[in-house]
Formats: structure tokens, C-alpha cells, sequence
């Protein structure tokens, strides 16, 4: 089921987050083509080099998360500075269905080309332009990273151990994946407006609001309360307990108890730690007075067992309990594995590898899936020009020979 | 209106009330479609704590606004329903969730299912029970928040389960996009720990490609993620993020902090060096500068130096962020006196009697 084949997408896009939404597009069955340029190149293509080599030798198409967030796509490389390089891409919008981009706002009408004169002049064209903090107000010509966006709207300074001891996720780059998987449903949404009126639009996406538009529960208590959140490490006001523990094996498995059943279910498997039956803990007010008493006693339980083992006798009780994966046990257990998160590609240069990035559902045992590795730059532009744009070698050579193509 | 309302006219019914479920209705609710909620009728609310309540009524709010609750039948369901959200806090009108799509299609053979679930409806966790912890450890989230060999922790406030609903949404839009006649005939199968583990392996890529495990590193990215710096750090109000991505960058941050004498180190000169060998000593030096700077302050200077440093805000600041406000992000909700969210883009059609 490739639902979205027929569909065209161009992307101008850097780094991760229109890049991930455009592999999702592909994902989904849209033909994507990426346009560079030399000038200025996918930032996953410029990446420093790494030890033994010099910072300033580039590893080039060799950084993996090129080919995570790139799979599937064509590459075609144009100068928007020339002539020729812009009647090309003006060409090419005029043949697409979608066109995602994100770089800071401005860049177009720099160009001579605003996002509202390509609007104009491309009727049925949804336009995405996914800018930091959106195409307008005092702050919308800044830039910025993902762990930035993520900490004006909040989120970082919710996560921590305790109250004093905030630890944010920058690792994580939220931001990126979260503002993408806006960005997809923002286009999906604008394709089916545009199936109803016959026209395209613009969809100017803010990644920071994004942000906070999943910290919606947080502001809303904030604003019933009074008191601005602050870090509460794994706990919630539902459950007691609720936490990671460690285990055996050196992992860590999470624990939810929700009700008074489940807390009698837990106490039956974890029975050898006698003290956990005591009336004391009976209550969801009383085990949370003594939640540090009772982590300590849990503790004692999953030292003594391996995450997966302790998660299973937990979980055949109606308990909610997960190993705490590493990144890449998710390419490798079976429960992801089985359901199809995992793709294995094979690049000419670099070999074979696994990627995961998709739309993560199935829809009658199909789970979408990447197609093919990341292209090298412009590695499609003949082929696009010749084949979509219908211009005849001989044009291309001289398109090629004026710049335009670099 | 920030978004089109491209969904009128369809109908969703939501059964069931997992946070994932009610955030993908809701976003359909914003993209204009009606929501029924299946309601069992009264019940009696269980004795909580009051930060429990109030946790209830924060997700309600944000949550449940604009739907409607009404006690149906499946057959009620059936002759109203264009999507129908599902998960398992809702018991079945069928013996399985083929079956009761089944009985749907009997009456609307475009109607469009999905089901919700910790762990996915096949595979060797399906059926097992989940919370949105549960999600985020199984979806190698966990694994990389907090400080090394400590536990890990989680995004509070049901982060997991919304990025859930939000990929849920997206299939949603996706199923209605294709012809009627070509609409799933099999449930959707939306799983939170496929929702992040099809993310989170990805970004830890570049901390492995640099040589630094993807393992918890504290407030630091592993490894500076190849460039120095990529962490939070203390000032003296608060906690503030810094980034940078190329010698410019850091150029700049030096040239922020007036450039101290031990910037005329060569090997303080490459964010990439720093990364490999000074990360903890600059960690130090950079410390010592922020803690005579409030958050304000350096906000100041970044703007005016043009770095990525942004301070870690509460949220009593982000509701009064002057971005936010000139593009009417947030809109009162109409049950409280609370400003929320809106969906985070603003459409304008190229229809010429639409655009504005």
C-alpha cells in the first residue's frame, strides 16, 4: 500500500526536520525530490570529521543519520542565484504537489521568489515552510536548534530528577521529530483541503509552538494551580509507584501501579519481598507517603532478575512494566523488529545499514518502509530535468556550463 | 483561523480515554471535524488525591474541549462514524477489533478505524499492559535522559502518548486521503513504542558516529554530539541551553564572553576538539561565566552576539512570550479561564476568496 504514489514533493530542507518529513512523504509512496545546491549543502553532508581525521575533513554522505532522514529521496542540485536555476526549480514546482522547506524565513524573498508569490503563482501547490518560531512576529527571523526551541517552550526545565535538579533532553532533539511529524499531518491535512476546494496554500509552521503544543497538559495544571511546574523525576500523581529500577543484567525495567488491584497483583509476583504485603502500603495515599521505602523494596526484587524476565512476570499480572531500551535493542528485539520498524538498505559506497525512521503504523500487517539508501548530491538532476522536466541533454550541458546546476 | 477546516463534515467517534486516543480527536477536532465521545454515563469519580484531580481536570481541559459525550450502541456508532479512535479502555462492541471494523463497514465501507495501544496490536507484546512510561522505556526514550548510570527518566506530562496521538492523527489524515473504495480494510495499528522508537535511534547516530555511546549523559548530548557545546548549564537564576554547530559559532560565544585568555588556546578554538578532549574543563570555564548572569542577561547577549543560547523557561513564561502572543498562539478555552495551544501552524489557501 504506497497511498501517496502519483503525489510530488520538493524539498529544500537542512539537518532533521523537514528532511524527516520528507522521508516519511516517501515513506508513504510521494515521489521527494531534494534540492541542493553546493553552496550550501545538507548539513548532515557536512558534518566534521571525526577522530583520527581532522574536524575540518567533512565525513561527507558517510554520517548515518544522512541516509536515516534522506532514504528513498532524489537529489537534485540547483543554484537558485542564476537564471537557469530558478526557471528550473520554478519548472519543477509547476510539476509538484508539495513543497517543504526549512530554512529561516526570508531566504525565498531573498531570491526574488516569496513563499506568498509562489503561492500565487502555483495555485494547487501546498507550501510547508517549517521556520524556527514561524514566518512572522519579533522573533521570526532567528535562528535556532532543536534544544533551544525545546527550552523556550518549557519542556526542558519539566524533566529532572527533583525540583533542584533539572537535566533536560537535549540529546534527544525533540524538537526535530516532533515539529516533523507536525509538519506531515499539516500537509496531509492541506492535500485533503486542497482535494475538497482544488486549491493549494501555505502552511507556515512554527517548530517552537510545536513545542508547546505538546506541554498543553502542563499549562493547563499551571494555570488551575497556579505553580509552575517543576521536575518530579518519573513520578506521576496517578500511580504510586511509578519508576525505572535497575535489574541484574546492568538494565532497568519502568513500574506502573494504577489501582489497588494491580498493587495487590504486584505484591503476588514480587511475593518473596515479604514486606511489600504489610496493610501499611495498601492505599495509593499510603504508598506514596512511603515511596521511597517501597523503591528501595521493588529494588531488592529486580536486582535479583534480568529487565525482560521482570517485565514479563509483571506484565502476565496486568502490570504495566517495560524493559528500558537502548536505541539500538530497538533494531534488534523482537516485539520492534517484528512489527517492521526496522529497514535494512545497502548504500554502493558505504554497505549495508538499518534505518527506522518511518511512519510508525500498520495498516493490515504493512508498515511503510524505506525504499532505497539516501542519493548522492545531485545525483537525479539529469535524469529529473530530462525525464520530469522533459529538457533535452543538450539543454542540460548548457545549464550545466552556465552554473545553474551546482 | 489557523487551520482550514478541512475535516468538516466528518464525524469521529472516540472510544475510549487514553491520553493518545483524546489527542488524536482532538486534532481532528482542530482540523475541523465533529467528535463524539462514547460515554458510559455517570460515574462515580474515584477517590483521589488533589493532585491527582487536578491533574484529571488539567488533561480534560486540554484534552476534551469541544467534543461531545454521548452513550452509543455500535450500531449508533455505525451509522454516524467516518473514523472511529479506539483503544483498549474501552471495551469492545465485538469480539475483536476486525470484528467490530467489520460491522462498521457493513454500514460505511469508507469508515476509517484506528486502534491505539501501549506496544501494537501484533507482535510479542501486543495485549500487554502500558503507561506512558512504559511507552517511553520501550521506545528507548527513557534510555537517554538523565545522568549516566543513574536511572533514566521520562518526559513528564503524558509526552509519549501525545507524540502517539499525534502519528495516529497522521494516519488518520492519510486513510481519508485515499479513494473510498481503496480505505483500509484492517484496522490501524498506532503502538506508543513504535511512535518513538521509529525516532529515537536515529538521533543517537551521531553520538556513536563521533564515538561517544548513546547512553544517558546527563545535561550534556553524548559527546557534545561532535561539536561543543550541546548542553544545559546553570546560571545564576536558572539553567540555560547552549548550542553551536561550526568554529563560526563558537567564534562568536568567545567573542561573547569577551574573550578570555584561555581562548587563545588553538585547541579551545575548535568546537569539534573541544568535543573529543575539553568538554568537562569548558563545561567549568563556561560555568563560572554564567554564574554572575541571569537568564534575561544572557538571552540579551545571544541576541546581540547571534548564538544559540536560549534560557530554560517555566511556564509562567512561555504563557507570556511576546512570539507567541503576536501570533495568537494561544486562545481562551471555552469552559475555563485557561488560554491553551492551538494547532501549531496558521493555513492561508490559495483560493483567491479565501486568502487573506
Amino acid at each position: 500500500m504506497k497511498g501517496l504514489a502519483g503525489l510530488r514533493v520538493v524539498e529544500v530542507g537542512t539537518a532533521a526536520s523537514i528532511p524527516l518529513a520528507g522521508v516519511m512523504l516517501s515513506n508513504l509512496g510521494a515521489q521527494v525530490i531534494k534540492v541542493e545546491s553546493a553552496a550550501r549543502p545538507d548539513l548532515n553532508r557536512i558534518r566534521p570529521g571525526r577522530a583520527p581525521d581532522p574536524p575540518e575533513q567533512s565525513v561527507g554522505d558517510a554520517f548515518p543519520m544522512l541516509h536515516e532522514l534522506n532514504a528513498g529521496k532524489l537529489s537534485v542540485t540547483l543554484n537558485l542565484k542564476t537564471t537557469g536555476g530558478q526557471q528550473v526549480f520554478r519548472e519543477l514546482l509547476a510539476v509538484s504537489d508539495v513543497l517543504i522547506e526549512n530554512f529561516a524565513p526570508g531566504w525565498l524573498d531573498r531570491l526574488g521568489m516569496s513563499l506568498a508569490d509562489l503561492a500565487a503563482e502555483y495555485p494547487r501547490l501546498v507550501i510547508v515552510a517549517a521556520s524556527a518560531y514561524g514566518e512572522s512576529g519579533p522573533r521570526s527571523q532567528q535562528r535556532a536548534y532543536a534544544p533551544i526551541m525545546t527550552s523556550l517552550a518549557g519542556l526542558e526545565g519539566l524533566i529532572g530528577y527533583t525540583e533542584d535538579d533539572v537535566i533536560g533532553m537535549v540529546s534527544t532533539a525533540f524538537s526535530d521529530s516532533n515539529s516533523a511529524y507536525f509538519a506531515l499531518l499539516a500537509v496531509l491535512a492541506a492535500l485533503k483541503h486542497r482535494e475538497q476546494s482544488g486549491y493549494g496554500g501555505l502552511v507556515d509552521l512554527s517548530q517552537t509552538e510545536c513545542a508547546v503544543a505538546v506541554v498543553g497538559i502542563a499549562l493547563a495544571e499551571y494555570q488551575l494551580t497556579g505553580v509552575a511546574p517543576s521536575p518530579h523525576g518519573n513520578d506521576h500523581p496517578f500511580y504510586e509507584p511509578r519508576d525505572t529500577f535497575a535489574c541484574r543484567d546492568g538494565q532497568w525495567i519502568s513500574i506502573a501501579v494504577e489501582s489497588n488491584e494491580e498493587w495487590l497483583a504486584l505484591c503476588g509476583v514480587m511475593a518473596e519481598v515479604a514486606e511489600l504485603a504489610d496493610p501499611r502500603f495498601s492505599t495509593h495515599g499510603a504508598r506514596r507517603e512511603a515511596r521511597d521505602e517501597l523503591a528501595a523494596l521493588i529494588s531488592r526484587w529486580t536486582a535479583t532478575r534480568d529487565a525482560s524476565d521482570a517485565a514479563a512476570s509483571l506484565q502476565r499480572r496486568g502490570i504495566a512494566a517495560a524493559p528500558v531500551l537502548e536505541p539500538e535493542s530497538v533494531a534488534e528485539v523482537d516485539p520492534l523488529q517484528a512489527r517492521g520498524i526496522v529497514d535494512s538498505l545497502v548504500h554502493d559506497e558505504f554497505g549495508a545499514f538499518r534505518t527506522t525512521v518511518k511512519p510508525p503504523w500498520r495498516i493490515g500487517g504493512w508498515m511503510p518502509h524505506a525504499a532505497s539508501p539516501a542519493p548522492v548530491m545531485g545525483g537525479q538532476t539529469r535524469h529529473v530535468l530530462t525525464q520530469i522536466l522533459g529538457r533535452s541533454a543538450d539543454d542540460v550541458d548548457r545549464l550545466e556550463d552556465e552554473g545553474a546546476l551546482a | 483561523m489557523s487551520v482550514p477546516p478541512v475535516l468538516e463534515g466528518i464525524t469521529v467517534v472516540q472510544l475510549g480515554a487514553s491520553t493518545a486516543a483524546r489527542y488524536t480527536a482532538k486534532l481532528l477536532l482542530q482540523l475541523g471535524a465533529e467528535v463524539l465521545v462514547a460515554s458510559r454515563g455517570a460515574e462515580t469519580a474515584p477517590a483521589e488525591s488533589p493532585d491527582a484531580r487536578t491533574r484529571r481536570t488539567a488533561m480534560a481541559l486540554f484534552l476534551d474541549g469541544g467534543k461531545v459525550d454521548r452513550a452509543m450502541t455500535l450500531d449508533e456508532v455505525a451509522a454516524c462514524a467516518d473514523v472511529v479512535i479506539r483503544d483498549d479502555t474501552w471495551d469492545l462492541f465485538a469480539t475483536s477489533p476486525a470484528e467490530e471494523l467489520a460491522a462498521l463497514h457493513a454500514v460505511n465501507a469508507a469508515a476509517v478505524y484506528a486502534v491505539l495501544s501501549p506496544f501494537g496490536a501484533s507482535g510479542p507484546w501486543a495485549g500487554r499492559s502500558g503507561d506512558d512510561l512504559a511507552i517511553q522505556a520501550a521506545g528507548a526514550l527513557s534510555s537517554q535522559i538523565g545522568r549516566p548510570g543513574e536511572k533514566p527518566l521520562s518526559v513528564p506530562y503524558e509526552v509519549g502518548a501525545i507524540t502517539q496521538g499525534l502519528h495516529a492523527a497522521g494516519a488518520v489524515m492519510y486513510a481519508l486521503l485515499l479513494d473510498p473504495a481503496y480505505r483500509p480494510d484492517a484496522p490501524i495499528d498506532v503502538a506508543g513504542s513504535d511512535a518513538l522508537a521509529s525516532y529515537t535511534r536515529m538521533y543517537t547516530h551521531i553520538y556513536t558516529f563521533y564515538g561517544a555511546p548513546a547512553v544517558r549523559a546527563g545535561r550534556r548530548a553524548p559527546g557534545s554530539g561532535g561539536q561543543y557545546p550541546m548542553t544545559i548549564l546553570p546560571c545564576a537564576d536558572g539553567h540555560v541551553v547552549m548550542m553551536s554547530r561550526s568554529r563560526d559559532e563558537w567564534r562568536r560565544y568567545l567573542d561573547m564572553m569577551g574573550s578570555p585568555a584561555w581562548s587563545s588556546d588553538p585547541e579551545l578554538q575548535d568546537p569539534a576538539l573541544i568535543a573529543r578532549h575539553h568538554a568537562d574543563r569548558m563545561d567549568e570555564l563556561m560555568s563560572e561565566w554564567l554564574s554572575t548572569r541571569t537568564r534575561a542577561d544572557l538571552a540579551t547577549l545571544a541576541q546581540e552576539y547571534g548564538v544559540a543560547l536560549a534560557p530554560l523557561r517555566d511556564l509562567s513564561q512561555v504563557l507570556a512570550d511576546d512570539q507567541l502572543a503576536y501570533r495568537e498562539f494561544f486562545q481562551e478555552s471555552p469552559t475555563a479561564s485557561l488560554r491553551l495551544p492551538t494547532f501549531p501552524a496558521r493555513f492561508t489557501s490559495s483560493r483567491p476568496e479565501e486568502a487573506t
